[in-house]
């Protein structure tokens, strides 16, 4: 048996077993580790509800297609779990089912993104956390080992933001970005006093749910959560704010016990590959 | 205004085209009346020639053909009219065929003969809605929504669509269709030219006809069931922007509908009630929705662009790629001669 090292978290294991400390699945590891090239960590992170799986799998579908000049390739058929599993359910006018908490359930993505003829080829690898680690994690540090090695090793960061919650149901949403981009500075260890230099995109997710999507994400940042606008102003060196959505049009569907589901009524991505595309650019 | 919202109307109405038509005839009389000299110089029917020509130039034909109109309107004049409408409607024959209805079950229903227009309205169509006071003019309006016309300015706070500037569209943008308009303004316009916005069920007879081509049910798209993107507007093949109406001839119907599918979804008649779903689930919408049909530029499933497609839109949103276009029925036009 080989020993090796977990390419997420640097914990050892033996070839071909999943990491026991970051549950890195042995086939996301092995389709990583013997790449010439390092690999590019992006972190999609956000709370319970806010759009993470729908966000990750539009991307990946996007990017598989083709999108802003940027083709991507997905790595092992673990990596077409999440994407497959989303545009199956968005096909049948419903969003995917909510992701499990266990960090050993959850979908990986490995993807290979080709950005352009002068840009690098960048291999993109990344868990669709639950929202509910990453808040634990956020409020006892340490207690999930997948999502600080996932943020402390990420070359760019997504910070989700549901729009709707910071529209109607007051600041949740704006204090658990901020809460997050705290925790990556606090991550910096040795620079204290320097700007975080990774760069994130704030993304205002459910844009759609707004008749004339929003134009002027920051604008929108700046009027509706200023906090979260100043906190990334003077702590972060690179950082842009994106509206986004994946519905057209949205409804609701009542179960007979009373249970309330919403539902996309047609597909019409927007704001998805923007802030990906930006954070290519900035990360080459 | 005011006027318009305190009129109570106990006595039945003659229809908006007759009244127009009959209302300017008293004016001219009771002017002519006041000045004997101007009767000599200016005969009622040569002042409503002139109107009837002036109305079907302006794309306000089928005002001229309605059936309420036939007695003011000459055989010359409603020929004109027909000649114009010709040019701009595709006569759908009545028939019976299976129809998918919202919540996805399919049943067979008879649709009547009716016109529908070619193309999308477009910028060019609207902004003479715009300048005629379209916005103004309570009448095609319904009552409910006078509170919200208010609302329905563009980006300089004039009436029209949400995306022009000081009641006007975008230069070198005449021949595309117009969007940002709500399903109220979509219907007010199809009042103001004597027409109404097609059903779902005439959508999917028009965009899905000859029937038989697809063994008795209506096709997906308007040349067939495969999707093709050569013939439409839908995702990156029109570089994610709206053409003018007239582009991807390939894409019309035999008998000469452009953009059923693709370019801009388009508003019909039909509430949004229902989609397809389980036996124990029932379909509610957070604000009353409309269905639109057709897929748009930046639709990301072909799928979603078919004739059958159930998707929907808030009434009162206006969205940047949401059109319409008008119908009218044969039994509300008067027969040619």
């Amino acid at each position: 048996m080989i020993n090796i090292n977990c390419p997420l978290c640097d914990g050892h294991l033996f070839e071909g077993d999943a990491c026991g400390t970051c549950h890195a699945p042995a086939a996301v590891i092995e389709s990583i580790i013997y790449r010439e090239s390092a690999p590019r960590f992006v972190g999609v992170l956000g709370p319970s509800g806010v759009g993470k799986t729908v966000y990750l799998g539009m991307l990946l579908d996007m990017l598989s297609r083709g999108a802003a000049g940027m083709h991507g390739i997905a790595k092992g058929p673990f990596s077409l779990s999440l994407h497959r599993n989303l545009i199956l359910a968005l096909e049948r006018q419903r969003f995917p089912e909510k992701t499990p908490n266990e960090a050993d359930r959850w979908d990986w993505v490995h993807c290979e993104v080709n950005t352009g003829r002068r840009g690098p080829q960048v291999d993109i690898v990344t868990p669709d956390v639950a929202g509910e680690a990453v808040m634990a994690e956020l409020e006892h540090p340490k207690s999930n080992p997948t999502i600080r090695s996932l943020i402390g090793r990420c070359s760019a960061l997504v910070v989700l933001v549901d729009m709707v919650q910071i529209v109607g149901d007051g600041q949740g949403q704006e204090l658990f970005a901020m809460q997050l981009i705290s925790y990556l500075d606090s991550l910096q260890t040795s620079r204290r006093r320097a700007k975080i230099d990774i760069p994130v995109a704030v993304v205002f997710t459910k844009a759609d749910l707004y008749d004339g999507v929003v134009r002027d994400a920051e604008g929108f940042a700046r009027s509706n959560a200023p906090a979260l606008w100043r906190l990334c102003e003077s702590r972060l060196k690179y950082v842009k704010f994106y509206c986004s959505g994946v519905a057209g049009a949205t409804g609701r569907l009542i179960d007979r016990d009373g249970f309330e589901t919403l539902i996309p009524l047609r597909v019409e991505p927007r704001g998805i590959v923007e802030p990906f595309s930006w954070l290519m650019s900035k990360i080459r | 205004m005011g006027n318009h919202l305190n009129a109570s109307h106990t006595a039945p109405r003659l229809g908006w085209a007759a009244r127009m038509f009959r209302g300017w005839t008293s004016r001219t009389q009771t002017s002519a009346a006041v000045n004997p000299t101007r009767k000599a110089a200016f005969s009622t029917s040569a002042r409503l020639r002139g109107m009837a020509r002036q109305l079907a130039e302006n794309d306000r034909y089928a005002l001229v053909l309605l059936r309420e109109a036939m007695e003011d309107i000459t055989e010359d004049d409603a020929e004109f009219a027909w000649t114009a409408m010709g040019k701009q409607m595709a006569l759908i024959p009545a028939g019976t065929v299976p129809v998918v209805l919202g919540d996805g079950r399919i049943a067979p229903t008879e649709i009547p003969a009716y016109y529908l227009d070619r193309f999308a309205v477009t910028n060019r169509q609207f902004q003479r809605f715009v300048e005629a006071g379209g916005y103004d003019a309570l009448e095609i309006w319904p009552q409910e929504i006078w509170p919200s016309l208010m609302k329905f300015v563009d980006r300089s706070h004039r009436p029209g669509p949400r995306d022009w500037e000081n009641g006007r569209f975008a230069s070198g943008q005449a021949d595309y269709p117009i969007v940002g308009v709500s399903w109220y303004e979509a219907t007010a316009y199809t009042a103001w030219v004597g027409k109404r916005l097609p059903s779902s069920a005439e959508w999917q007879k028009a965009g899905g006809w000859p029937e038989h081509f697809s063994g008795g049910t209506c096709t997906r798209y308007p040349w067939g069931d495969v999707f093709d993107p050569k013939r439409a507007n839908v995702g990156p093949i029109g570089g994610g922007a709206i053409h003018p109406v007239q582009a991807f001839p390939e894409g019309a119907t035999p008998n000469g509908i452009y953009q059923m599918t693709g370019n801009v979804w388009e508003w019909l008649a039909d509430r949004l009630d229902a989609i397809p779903c389980h036996r124990e689930e029932s379909f509610h919408t957070h604000k009353p929705m409309r269905r639109i049909v057709g897929g748009s530029f930046d639709t990301y499933f072909p799928a979603e662009a078919t004739n059958q497609f159930v998707t929907g839109q808030t009434e009162l949103d206006r969205r940047e790629n949401i059109g319409f276009r008008c119908a009218v029925p044969v039994s509300r036009l008067r027969t040619r001669s």
